[in-house]
């Protein structure tokens, strides 16, 4: 619990040995699905451990953004970098200060309600269905995201414990193939 | 969480077919469902004196060579229904209502067929331990030998350790003490949704790894969020790194006193 640190600081090592210093793409490969770029707008992912009270790093896969906010910074839901998990998704619309440097006029991020959309929901019923296979039989994964200490009090059959807030610990859990089918619950909505 | 969970899967590492189970773990908990429990949490309960009926449902055989301490004997043999029935007459009512019971048998089909019949005729909660007495010695924990008894006992705490219920929280949020800390760990959202404790320290739980520091440990610690889980997880944590007084509350913060509740940063509630 909360003790891979050497994990993930080793991820933000890798992160920035593989992005190149030179800051060009505005849009993660992630984003580009729904989001494209108007040239004013960064879309990417925060890299871990940059969030700090004045800054924090966007990566958009191949360039990294430094991003600077202040007091005039317009930040949608939130009051400090620091609140911010890593990786979160955020759009900074930005001004140019040199490269990949960036001033944010706004940044905003997505919140898990923003995925609370019906195409995304799984009933019951149909998960009670997925589990008389096996997991590899059905090529399905049930994913408990809350934390170690609910889940050793009680799960559901075949569930594999990645807890939300520290996903990035637990990446070695998640199958190679990427159209396995994941389910996550949790305690309820929240 | 758990769509924040799927929402990462989905756009940061690319998985195709994400779903979430809005219901939960409770409601799936409250049908006739399979519910495991892993042998790490029946140790917890033995060390800390946490209320329990364990059943093993092997043969008496097996059962006095070697068994969980603590555990009763209602053997499932050939006819799972007589068996239920016979687990049935030998709890209270009281012990039908609420008792965590936990089942084991070293042929997981038949803890779990036992667990389901119980669930439909008799009992409103229930647990399989994962894996049998053999996940559990798997784990290095002890087992026992000798003759077991059919006669239940319900005794010890029904509280997790560390548990503060909504009404005495509501005490102290009402002014927190000098020597008091109260950490908030949920989401920005969620604070500007409901609003926030007076004075609360405000860390979500995602960013807890990096702000560890921020708590103080010479204090006495409240962590709470809107139900108990994400405060549960920060109590384990605060405690594997020496914090000596901490708590988590244990309850949903719809259920707290709203005019305690107050906008802090974050403009509305």
């Amino acid at each position: 619990m909360f003790g891979k640190r050497k994990i993930s600081l080793l991820a933000v090592g890798l992160a920035l040995i593989a992005a190149p210093a030179m800051a060009g793409s505005l849009v993660a490969s992630n984003c580009a699905g729904c989001h494209q770029s108007d040239g004013d707008t960064l879309w990417g992912t925060i890299l871990p451990g940059s969030q700090t009270d004045t800054t924090v790093e966007l990566t958009t896969g191949k360039d990294v953004w430094k991003v600077r906010y202040d007091k005039k910074s317009i930040l949608e839901s939130f009051s400090n970098a620091r609140e911010l998990p890593d990786e979160t998704a955020i759009a900074v619309t930005f001004k140019a200060e040199g490269v990949g440097r960036a001033y944010a006029e706004e940044i905003s991020y997505k919140s898990s309600y923003d995925f609370h959309q019906l195409d995304n929901v799984i009933t019951m019923s149909k998960v009670a269905q997925l589990l008389e296979k096996s997991p590899a039989e059905g090529n399905y994964m049930i994913v408990d995201a809350r934390g170690y200490d609910n889940f050793i009090e009680g799960h559901l059959p075949n569930a594999v414990l990645i807890p939300y807030y520290e996903y990035q610990d637990f990446k070695d859990r998640m199958p190679a193939d990427k159209n396995t089918l994941i389910v996550a619950y949790c305690r309820g909505f929240t | 969480m758990s769509p924040h969970f799927a929402r990462v899967a989905k756009e940061v590492y690319g998985y195709k077919n994400v779903k979430y189970m809005v219901a939960g773990h409770m409601t799936w908990q409250s049908g006739i469902n399979a519910y495991y429990t892993e042998p790490e949490f029946l140790k917890m309960a033995q060390d800390e004196n946490l209320a329990h009926i364990l059943v093993d449902l092997r043969s008496p055989d097996k059962a006095a060579k070697e068994h969980i301490k603590g555990a009763v004997s209602f053997p499932a043999g050939d006819n799972l229904e007589d068996a239920a029935r016979a687990l049935s007459k030998a709890l209270s009512k009281k012990q039908k209502k609420s008792a965590r019971i936990i089942y084991y048998s070293d042929d997981p089909e038949v803890a779990e067929r036992f667990h389901l019949t119980m669930r439909a005729n008799y009992v409103e909660d229930g647990y399989i331990l994962n894996g049998g007495i053999a996940a559990w010695k798997t784990k290095g924990y002890p087992v026992a030998s000798g003759p077991m008894g059919d006669k239940i006992t319900y005794e010890g705490k029904t509280t997790l350790p560390g548990a503060m219920t909504i009404p005495d929280f509501e005490k102290i949020a009402r002014s927190i003490p000098d020597d008091t800390v109260v950490v908030d760990v949920r989401s920005p959202s969620e604070w500007s949704k409901t609003g926030i404790v007076p004075g609360a320290l405000l860390i979500p739980i995602d960013t807890m790894n990096r702000r560890w520091s921020e708590v103080p440990k010479e204090k006495k610690i409240i962590v709470h969020c809107a139900a108990g889980n994400r405060a549960l997880q920060v109590w384990r944590g605060l405690k594997d790194k020496g914090y000596q007084n901490v708590s988590w509350v244990d309850g949903k913060l719809d259920k707290f006193s709203k005019d305690i509740l107050k906008n802090g940063l974050y403009g509305k509630p």
